[in-house]
């Protein structure tokens, strides 16, 4: 049931993108997300291509588990690619009944099939060598210089940390929820939409009662435990740029100019 | 072997069952490991083991929430691996109580939710009412509290008003997973004693989940210990409880009362009133 959901994932490791610094990690992340959008040729996506699975054969995660995360987008960049092919004017190589095929079409709906496929493969990457923790500590870091500006990014960071936190444990507890009103003869899975949408009461009113419960006892327990935002204070584990982090910089770099120089070929 | 005592037929029996979670991710755990057992029509059976060691595991499968990764259950003669098993006749048989059941009221009123089960069945008004009434009273609900909401109950009763939740859909088999968790002694003894009576006055088979050794040594007529995924002891509470020392190994204590008569008199009991007789029976003689 809940058990499919791949994105967003956390797959623990010790390779070395799993010891990357978060902060850069998204930083570099946010640079390969862009270069897929400068390629303009077949030579550029080739590179990226070559780039993105020596990338996942350096994370040490199953080829296979990552490409799992593409089948929930199945359908959307089907339907993208569609859209494209027969939407696109220009020199019509192919036409039948109503539907025209162009030859900027087949180019650009292969082009945006490979952006998505990437981009996903990149994020998921992503995602997938950085535990929630590590992530929102990253993005408070990258936030920092807003903080000079009125920004609450101490508090922005904890209210992201703490909703990654509970997401395993309302899985875990729509879970139990939706067991126990099975085993009561509860149905969630038969009937048309009212009958489906009237059937989910049972699991929401608990799962909201139980979130709720939960938020004011981890309130209570921040409280007893004298929490008072983020001024002044310090980490167990501070992360700081090191060796490796330049060294990543310095590949991806290398990359980008590969692709600009593919551009030109 | 003595399978079962006091029944006249088999209502579960699994087989080499083995069940993983998450099979094939990172978060892969094989929670059981080739369990077999069987269960008679109208016993009072005791699973016990540590946190951890597969018990909630394995009676899920006892009404199909679950499906076994190897091995097979066979509940009221339904194969639950079965393709076309019809897996909603065997949860109206197998009614399961999970741990915290309070936790599953959502209704505006304690009437309301406890007729949510027998209302899934499709049975008539008037048969609802009546199996409302008869649940609340099996469980000691008294009738005024049944127009109440159920969040105004307090933590006992809403475990009452839970399991009669479960109990109104007139199971052959009762299964609860630890019904005593975080009661108050008081509300401990008084579920207990319900569940006694019940499984005294109906011909019901009953299935006890717990770690709490005192709970199933007062109430159950056999026990099977868990540790790891695997059975590693079944009997009668007193032959089990004998073994204590293999019983701390895997993390559970034996009653205390059994160490302290164990270690006094050198003898085995289980419950204090085997305690209490034994020790008469010495001063009598004496």
């Amino acid at each position: 049931m809940l058990k499919d959901i791949t994105l967003g994932q956390y797959f623990p490791g010790n390779s070395p993108l799993h010891r990357l610094d978060a902060m850069m990690k998204l930083l570099l992340s946010v640079v390969y997300l862009a270069v897929i959008f400068l390629i303009r040729n077949f030579y550029g996506y080739a590179l990226l291509a070559l780039f993105t699975f020596a990338l996942i054969r350096l994370s040490a995660i199953p080829v296979k588990f990552v490409l799992k995360g593409l089948k929930p987008l199945l359908m959307f960049i089907a339907f993208t690619a569609v859209l494209n092919l027969f939407m696109t004017d220009g020199t019509v190589i192919w036409r039948v009944w109503f539907l025209t095929v162009t030859r900027e079409g087949v180019a650009y709906a292969v082009a945006m099939l490979l952006r998505i496929v990437f981009l996903v493969l990149g994020t998921s990457l992503l995602t997938y060598t950085t535990s929630p923790i590590a992530l929102t500590d990253g993005i408070e870091r990258l936030l920092k210089p807003f903080g000079k500006m009125g920004l609450p990014t101490h508090e922005l960071a904890m209210m992201m940390s703490i909703a990654l936190r509970f997401i395993p444990t309302l899985l875990e507890e729509t879970d139990k929820i939706m067991k126990a009103q099975t085993a009561r003869g509860a149905d969630f899975q038969s009937g048309n939409l009212l009958k489906r949408a009237k059937a989910l009461l049972p699991l929401l009113v608990p799962l909201f009662i139980s979130a709720f419960r939960r938020a004011d006892e981890l309130a209570t327990a921040m409280e007893c435990r004298c929490y008072r935002g983020g001024n002044n204070r310090t980490r167990l584990n501070a992360s700081k740029i090191g060796r490796i982090d330049y060294f990543a910089g310095g590949i991806l770099a290398v990359f980008c100019a590969l692709i600009l120089l593919a551009n030109a070929a | 072997m003595p399978l079962y005592i006091g029944g006249i037929g088999l209502i579960i029996k699994a087989e080499n069952l083995s069940y993983t979670y998450a099979e094939g991710g990172p978060f892969e755990i094989g929670a059981l490991h080739g369990v077999s057992l069987t269960i008679g029509k109208g016993e009072l059976v005791g699973v016990i083991g540590h946190t951890g060691s597969g018990k909630s595991t394995l009676v899920q499968h006892f009404n199909g929430l679950l499906k076994p990764t190897a091995g097979s259950v066979t509940v009221c003669g339904v194969d639950t691996s079965a393709k076309r098993a019809d897996l909603k006749a065997v949860r109206q048989k197998v009614g399961l109580v999970f741990q915290y059941p309070e936790h599953q009221l959502f209704e505006e009123t304690v009437r309301r939710d406890i007729a949510f089960a027998p209302q899934n069945l499709g049975l008539s008004p008037t048969e609802i009412d009546a199996r409302v009434r008869e649940a609340a009273a099996l469980t000691g609900l008294p009738e005024a509290l049944l127009d109440q909401s159920p969040f105004a109950l307090s933590g006992g009763q809403k475990r009452r008003a839970a399991i009669a939740g479960v109990l109104a859909m007139k199971p052959e088999v009762l299964v609860l997973d630890e019904p005593t968790a975080g009661l108050d002694p008081r509300g401990r003894e008084e579920i207990l004693a319900q569940i006694k009576a019940l499984h005294r006055e109906t011909d019901i088979t009953v299935i006890l989940v717990s770690h709490g050794m005192e709970d199933i040594a007062n109430t159950v007529g056999r026990v099977f210990v868990m540790n790891q995924g695997t059975i590693a002891m079944e009997g009668a509470p007193l032959a089990v409880y004998s073994r204590y020392e293999q019983l701390e190994q895997m993390g559970l204590t034996a009653p205390q009362v059994t160490r302290l008569m164990k270690t006094l008199c050198g003898v085995d009991v289980c419950t204090v009133k085997q305690a209490k007789e034994y020790l008469l029976g010495v001063l009598r003689r004496a």
